[in-house]
């Protein structure tokens, strides 16, 4: 592999990896703060893409960055304040089933509204240049942009739960909700609030992703497993370990894509071209697997050796 | 599981009489169903069903049973269908003769076998994490499907001819009705056998789990090996449930395992119903026949599929066994005439708010997805317009209205299922 | 004479906080033994640390000469050392019966059987029964455990407890949140059920303590000041000091 080839992995991979960290500190937040899994969390990511698009045909791409991110944060509020607190009562499993239902609607309703082929949603005009050249190849703008929005995002978020009184509260409400509400806040506003910027986390990785990984019916489904795993390979509820995992995935799918090596390749090193026949179909078919095609799998395989290894995850106590 | 039909407490002659009347309902049905229903597509619809309504069963000895809420349980229908195939293929090849209607044996077995070691994995903890980690383990097995073309087929699945095997019991396999009895004698064991185990220590230990996962640990069992235990039961009759699927339709893809099966069980269990043993079997029912009905008559049949799925989880979680079972207790206690007038305007409000959601739904689906269509839709016999203020307003006063309507009488309704429950425990 | 339970130099911590700092006890066999101290003393961490909930730090918990520090809870159960809850802990959508009935499936050997149905075993139908009738809730036997009155399911929970066939049990405040005439009959249950078995018991009303404890240990602050008999205890001036001077007022 060429040092250009792993020079722009690395940066493709930071910027996917904080890409989801966008999404995974939005679920790991909620999760933490109300014990809900929210499984329309890919969904709220995709209304992002889906509105950002829209808005950005009529007023441009950064009031876009504003407003839908805004638009979707208020959606996911209205979400927790009408159906989920309604069914808190039924327990965390009634809460997930419900936001399950919640993705199942979006995902139709963005059917309904836009249809099922993607959207032609472009990379802004203002960021479609190149940013900087290495080895002769150009990296584009719009992808800085990204990586540099994901680390103000991060670091924003940093600051306001570790150094503002708001941070304060959030986090007291994390392990002690009725001493916070005796302390005179309004701990079910207080989740709302968390629900609704989570929401809008979400909702700005969908306005900035969109153009890059494609804006269409499937994008939440596509993603919303790998949140999960992220947040379980993390450590549920740990911010730090989602935010390892994250850079984790982002450097293994990225590293995944750009090696192009097969079993064949390997053996092809050392003189055997052709699986033994004998061995049958099974074999021939890993023989032809190249390492981009098993980039998919991966995550899920370090679930599952994670889950062996390490069952609390990488940051996260014994539960 | 509480079982308030079937669940009786010491048993005599006449208890028992009790207990076996269901079974010998179903068995009944089962026999008369083909016979009224005798075209091909209609025993095609029933073969259908009855997989359906195995794999629903099976899922709820996770969720109802022991309260684990997978989302990944399509890979085992999936992994027992394609095992099924490969086993039918495999003997053909060799000429050995093996009676067709034991093929699900092996699916079952074989995905019995999967289930343990996926249960190991997953079963570590409950709640939240069970469901990310099936989930998870569901999209390895469904990614690395992908790799494997010579097990999994490529994009057309992998096909046979289930006559291969040969004739069997006086059956070739040729009609589709060879199938269902196939099917409906699979139905009536798995349905045992999971009625069976629900009786069993292992099944009252799986409603403890379910309870309280933790005082288990303190009465001298591991929870993580009764979660594990449900976890491969539940994956053996969904392995079942594949392997019919496969005689039924005699072709496997790699989509039968993949997230749209893992929801659909999901949804047919949930809206069925979890705390009835027969609750997934009435979900799967009519879940099938609407994926099968109203996917013919309207492009929105998934949102109907949905919204009908977030109605139950909010409003009624007992599911649709319990809407029955609230119905023979006002029977039973022979208050029906004087709740009358409270079930009829639930009735007519109820009706307001589905015909207002209906029309707005069809008119977006028009006016979005479909709208190369023209303009102009007939939705329930009402020539309605998407270009129509009124066509939209007349959704939106009939929807909000029936909704607006059906909370105080909700409430009406809450107090008297209340009280019903109490007079029976009485 | 030998001892049923006994805790050497028994330390835990969460992070830098020491909560237990070295308990020593010992507990006769067959005695009644109550665990008494002010709030925040650490009981019921001194009972999670003994019945496997949490691991200590340090510190060995020799339960019939075996050390069974940091083992599981449902070893701990099988080697016949089961405890009831603070906060009532019992199987709510179950019926009383089918709790007593998991409660006795591991003594009887039945284990996670799948070959029999639970209501045709005898000897589960057996010890249920008698179960059931020693708690006096035979009446109740087939109601959902959270429909049971706040007394019925604290004798519930203490049945889950005798039930797995222990013959030592930690009993954490048993009658909590009751009355006095509640608590009075709470008192003849535990004497009943608790027949010839070993008994470690929090509890803060000092008049059931005094009645029924063969030997009484105050825990202070993580550590154990003083063990004895009720006169004992009484007249230990420590312990006035450190816990009857302040408490006997929250206790009445």
């Amino acid at each position: 592999m060429s040092a250009e080839v792993i020079t722009f992995s690395l940066l493709n991979g930071t910027l996917y990896g904080m890409l989801l960290f966008l999404l995974a500190s939005g679920l790991t937040l909620i999760f933490s703060m109300m014990g809900v899994l929210n499984f329309a969390h890919a969904s709220f990511f995709m209304l992002g893409a889906y509105f950002g698009y829209e808005i950005s045909k009529i007023v441009g791409f950064f009031p876009a960055l504003i407003l839908a991110p805004v638009l979707v944060g208020l959606f996911g509020a209205l979400i927790e304040r009408y159906g989920l607190r309604r069914v808190h009562k039924f327990g965390h499993l009634g809460e997930l089933l419900f936001t399950i239902g919640v993705a199942f609607v979006i995902e139709e309703a963005i059917q309904m509204i836009w249809g099922r082929s993607p959207m032609d949603y472009q990379v802004p005009e203002a960021l479609n240049f190149t940013a900087f050249e290495i080895f002769g190849t150009g990296y584009p703008a719009f992808r800085l942009f990204m990586l540099i929005m994901s680390v103000a995002i991060f670091a924003g978020l940093a600051l306001l739960l570790t150094r503002t009184r708001v941070g304060l509260i959030v986090k007291a409400s994390l392990t002690h909700p009725e001493m916070v509400s005796m302390l005179g806040h309004d701990v079910p506003l207080v989740f709302m609030s968390v629900f609704g910027v989570g929401s809008a986390l979400a909702g700005v990785a969908g306005v900035i992703g969109g153009p890059i990984l494609i804006t269409q019916p499937s994008m939440a489904a596509a993603l919303g497993p790998i949140l999960f795993v992220i947040v379980v390979v993390g450590g549920l509820g740990s911010l730090t370990g989602a935010f390892i995992a994250s850079l984790l995935v982002g450097f293994i799918q990225t590293f995944a894509v750009a090696i192009d090596l097969s079993v064949a390749d390997v053996f092809g090193l050392i003189g055997i071209t052709q699986p033994p026949a004998a061995l049958g179909a099974l074999v021939s078919d890993i023989w032809n697997v190249s390492v981009s095609q098993v980039g998919p799998v991966i995550p899920y395989l370090l679930l599952v050796v994670m889950l062996i290894f390490r069952p609390m995850g990488l940051i996260g106590k014994r539960a | 599981m509480s079982v308030s039909t079937l669940d009786t407490p010491a048993p005599s002659a006449n208890t028992r009489l009790t207990a076996a009347l269901p079974w010998v309902a179903i068995t009944a049905t089962l026999i008369v169903l083909p016979l009224l229903f005798s075209s091909n597509s209609m025993i095609s619809t029933l073969n259908y069903l009855g997989t359906m309504a195995i794999f629903a069963l099976s899922y709820n000895v996770l969720l109802g049973q022991t309260g684990l809420l997978s989302l990944g349980h399509g890979t085992f229908f999936g992994l027992g269908g394609f095992i099924a195939t490969h086993a039918i293929l495999h003997m053909a090849d060799a000429g050995v003769s093996f009676p067709l209607p034991l093929i699900p044996a092996i699916g079952g077995f074989g995905a019995l076998i999967l289930g343990f070691f996926g249960g190991w994995l997953a079963s570590g903890r409950g709640g939240m994490p069970f469901a990310m980690i099936t989930l998870g383990l569901a999209e390895l097995v469904y990614a690395a499907a992908a790799l494997f073309p010579s097990i999994y087929g490529s994009e057309e699945g992998v096909s046979f001819d289930r006559m291969d095997l040969g004739a069997s019991f006086g059956m070739d396999y040729g009609p589709t009705v060879d199938i269902y009895v196939i099917i409906a004698v699979w139905f009536l064991i798995c349905a045992g056998v999971l009625y069976y185990f629900s009786k069993t220590p292992l099944g009252l230990l799986t409603n403890a789990v379910r309870d309280n996962a933790e005082r288990i640990e303190f009465l001298g069992f591991s929870a993580r090996r009764v979660r594990m235990l449900a976890y491969a039961i539940a994956a053996a009759v969904a392995g079942v449930a594949g392997s019919l699927a496969a005689l039924n339709f005699e072709i496997m893809t790699v989509n039968e395992m993949g997230a749209t099966t893992c929801m659909l069980v999901l949804l047919m269990t949930y809206i069925g119903g979890t705390k009835h043993f027969f609750g997934p079997v009435l979900g799967a029912i009519v879940i099938g026949l609407m994926k099968i009905w109203l996917s013919d008559i309207s492009p929105a049949w998934m949102m109907y599929f949905g919204l009908l799925f977030i109605f139950v989880v909010m409003v009624q979680p007992a599911g649709l066994a319990g809407i029955l079972m609230d119905g023979i207790a006002l029977l039973r206690s022979g208050s029906v005439g004087a709740q009358a007038p409270l079930l009829g305007l639930i009735g007519l409000a109820g009706a307001f708010a589905l015909t207002g959601t209906i029309i707005l739904i069809e008119l977006a689906y028009r006016a979005g997805l479909d709208a190369t269509l023209g303009p102009q839709i007939t939705v329930l016999g009402l020539p309605l317009s998407t270009a129509s203020v009124l066509s939209w307003g007349l959704g939106l006063i009939c929807a909000g209205g029936g909704v607006i309507a059906m909370r105080p009488l909700f409430d009406r309704l809450a107090t008297l299922r209340h009280s019903l429950s109490k007079g029976e425990t009485a | 004479m030998t001892h049923a339970l006994e805790l050497r130099n028994l330390k835990k911590s969460f992070g830098s906080v020491e909560i237990i700092r070295g308990v020593n006890l010992d507990l006769r066999q067959g005695e009644r033994h109550a665990l008494i101290g002010p709030n925040g003393a650490g009981k019921s961490t001194l009972f999670h640390l003994i019945s496997g909930r949490i691991a200590p730090t340090s510190g060995e918990i020799l339960f019939q000469s075996q050390n069974i520090a940091g083992k599981p809870p449902a070893e701990i159960v099988r080697a016949g050392l089961s405890r009831s809850f603070q906060i009532t802990n019992i199987f709510p959508q179950m019926s009383v019966l089918d709790n007593l009935r998991c409660a006795v499936l591991w003594k009887l050997g039945h284990r996670y059987s799948i070959f029999r149905q639970t209501p045709t075993l005898p000897d589960v139908a057996i010890e249920c029964e008698r179960l059931l009738d020693q708690l006096g809730l035979t009446r109740r036997a087939h109601d959902t455990a959270d429909s049971l009155t706040y007394p019925e399911q604290r004798a519930l929970e203490l049945g889950l407890a005798v039930a797995s066939g222990a013959n030592t049990l930690l009993l954490d405040e048993p009658m909590a949140g009751m009355n006095h005439s509640e608590t009075e009959a709470a008192l003849q249950l535990i004497m009943k059920v608790t027949e010839g078995k070993t008994l470690l018991m929090v509890e803060h009303d000092m008049g059931v303590i005094f009645e029924m404890a063969d030997r009484i240990s105050v825990l202070v602050y993580g550590q154990i000041i003083a063990t004895g008999t009720p006169q004992e205890i009484r007249a230990n001036r420590a312990v006035q000091e450190a816990y009857l001077g302040t408490s006997e007022e929250d206790a009445a």
